[in-house]
């Protein structure tokens, strides 16, 4: 169990061990500008940036106040550099603002941390995962045959994909969902130095959306591992990546409809069911296929519009798939007798954030 | 020889089953070329725009219609017979001696006739040729379904009753024979088409057929939707979220470290 100590010991150490890249990843989790912390703590934000790039440490009273305004504990700031993470791939760079990009990055390293944490107390499966990079010429492969190849890697069997979020996991993928602060932005991926992530979106309340967000993801780890992220061509790629891997041309092929009419729609929706995946998604594969004209894909989207179902499809299944890796983890450590307090004591990581990392349904709300 | 085979063999003998057959492709897909579903053309506008298109094309076959001849004239100019029709269609089309096939139209409905039959159009929606219903579609379409038929299995003939035997629509003094109907559909989304010949029925009960007979002329184009079952056997079920979680274990050394810090 942790030490109890004094707060001034705390705030002592926190200040002599302060580490500029913590404060930064504190700002970043809390949505803050270095503006907007200068202000709450009526600092100049010159002050902010010294401390963020190392030029000048604050003092006791300065962490304390810088604790109190970013919700953390004051060790938190004393914890060393926090994991070294690649830079997100984001779904839409442009859309997504500067500061909410930045929190969710830090989001990102938040997890890579906490996953490190729970790895020196709990074992968790190695992380597996194949290197197929594709670059924006494909000549080495394309996105199709990444897929394939990662299908064949993982052991898929011909068919659907059981559990897209446990089949990576299964493979050392830490799936979380991403804090509601960052809700805008859709579901990422990031290279760390612990393991890979996929964060994903908690408001996007789907689960034939969420399991091709995934697998989308999936494929941004397996193919753009060294690549830049971002990009319209690298998106397509992960696109293309994740209606492959779900739902294989040789095998939906033969079951795609050429067009909307007669009993078609009844078609769509038990083909949705059966390979788990949106009718958005089936409309799009059998178009990609050749299989639907344009006309006739025009006319289903036109459809899905009026029928309401771009917003919302109707589907079976209504539950989302549920990460297990960081929940089982605390699960296991709370039989241990450690609690959420306790196993974050030292560390000075938010518990509140802990908790939304290690849940196994998305925490929909308005933070603390 | 059932009234079937005696109807089909005159229509074969003068043209007229070759002209239906070569007109259809040719209207479904100068109607293909028309359709706009984001126009808001639907099942009416593929029936309306076959029917004018099949109309003139039978008319140009056997010159009839705008196509006529006038007196003395023994063939229309290629400027005029070959305006509107790709050159592939034209080449194709049946050559059929001029007078083979005379119009006789019933209330409107454009009709085609040879010695003893008379060929009006209809069009229905693909698949559904069994579902035709006489009755709503025009007072012509009802009558000619009102016609007599003669199947040759009655235990009794109007003859044995001293009656007279009146082949065709009863009031319709303009021709002597029987009614048929041509039913065209056509959907343009799948490009699926079907061309029918029959003797129309009014059905006298609820699950009676529409039709004496009917004989198809044509069919084509891409089926709905695959061939194959929708979830064919594989060796693993769909997709389900009936799954158990990743094997976590507690270490043997190292638990119950609060204080870990980043694994950077």
């Amino acid at each position: 169990m942790a030490e109890v100590r004094r707060p001034s010991q705390t705030l002592a150490a926190a200040a002599s061990f302060f580490n500029g890249e913590r404060l930064t990843m504190a700002r970043q989790l809390k949505g803050l500008k270095k503006s907007h912390l200068a202000s709450l703590i009526e600092m100049s934000p010159a002050s902010v940036t010294a401390w963020e790039s190392g030029a000048k440490q604050p003092n006791r009273a300065t962490v304390a106040k810088l604790a109190l305004a970013l919700q953390v504990e004051p060790q938190f700031f004393g914890g060393g550099a926090p994991p070294k993470t690649d830079k997100p791939n984001f779904r839409s760079l442009r859309s997504t603002p500067q500061i909410a990009q930045d929190e969710a990055e830090a989001y990102g390293r938040f997890v890579a941390e906490i996953a490190g944490m729970l790895e020196n107390a709990v074992e968790f499966p190695e992380a597996l995962l194949p290197d197929l990079p594709v670059d924006p010429d494909e000549r080495s492969m394309t996105p199709e045959q990444a897929a394939r190849e990662a299908r064949e890697f993982f052991g898929v069997a011909p068919g659907p994909v059981q559990h897209v979020v446990r089949l990576v996991e299964r493979n050392g993928v830490v799936v979380v969902f991403s804090e509601p602060g960052v809700a805008s932005i859709d579901a990422y991926s990031l290279h760390s130095v612990t393991r890979p992530i996929i964060v994903l979106n908690p408001v996007k309340d789907d689960y034939y959306r969420q399991r091709f967000d995934a697998a989308h993801e999936l494929g941004h780890l397996i193919m753009h591992h060294d690549a830049e992220p971002g990009g319209k061509v690298a998106e397509e790629q992960a696109n293309r990546f994740a209606s492959e891997f779900l739902m294989p041309a040789e095998e939906i092929a033969p079951s795609l409809p050429t067009s909307t009419a007669g009993k078609a729609w009844a078609q769509l929706a038990e083909l949705k069911e059966y390979w788990g995946v949106s009718l958005a998604a089936l409309l799009y594969r059998a178009r990609a296929l050749g299989i639907m004209s344009d006309v006739s894909y025009r006319n289903a989207v036109i459809r899905m519009s009026q029928n309401g179902w771009r917003r919302s499809e109707p589907g079976r299944i209504s539950s989302l798939e549920m990460p297990s890796m960081l929940p089982r983890a605390r699960e296991v450590l709370r039989e241990a007798g450690i609690d959420e307090g306790s196993f974050l004591a030292g560390s000075g990581l938010p518990v509140g954030l802990y908790e939304i990392a290690a849940s196994r349904v998305p925490v929909v709300g308005v933070r603390s | 020889m059932t009234a079937e085979d005696d109807a089909l063999a005159a229509l074969q003998a003068f043209g007229l089953l070759d002209v239906l057959k070569w007109g259809a492709p040719v209207a479904f897909a100068a109607t293909d070329q028309l359709y706009d579903e984001d126009q808001g053309h639907d099942q009416g506008v593929v029936g309306y725009l076959n029917f004018k298109h099949l109309k003139d094309l039978i008319d140009r076959a056997t010159a009839n219609g705008r196509f006529k001849l006038g007196e003395g004239l023994e063939s229309l100019g290629g400027d005029v017979l070959e305006r509107g029709i790709t050159p592939e269609a034209f080449s194709a089309m049946p050559g059929l001696p001029i007078d083979a096939v005379a119009r006789r139209d019933y209330k409107q409905s454009p009709g085609w006739a040879i010695e003893g039959y008379r060929v009006l159009l209809q069009s229905y929606p693909f698949g559904k040729v069994d579902e035709i219903k006489w009755g709503q579609r025009s007072t012509a379409k009802k009558r000619v379904a009102d016609q007599f038929f003669d199947d040759g299995n009655a235990l009794f003939s109007p003859e044995d009753f001293g009656l007279e035997t009146i082949p065709g629509i009863p009031d319709d003094d303009n021709f002597e024979g029987v009614t048929l109907i041509a039913a065209h559909a056509f959907n343009p989304t799948t490009k699926q088409y079907e061309l029918y010949i029959g003797q129309s029925k009014n059905p006298v009960s609820a699950d009676d057929e529409c039709w004496y007979w009917k004989e198809l002329l044509l069919s084509g184009g891409a089926p709905i939707g695959g061939t194959r079952p929708v979830t064919p056997q594989m060796p693993t079920g769909g997709a389900s979220t009936d799954v158990e979680d990743v094997p976590v274990r507690i270490k043997r050394t190292g638990a119950g470290e609060g204080s870990g810090t980043a694994n950077g």
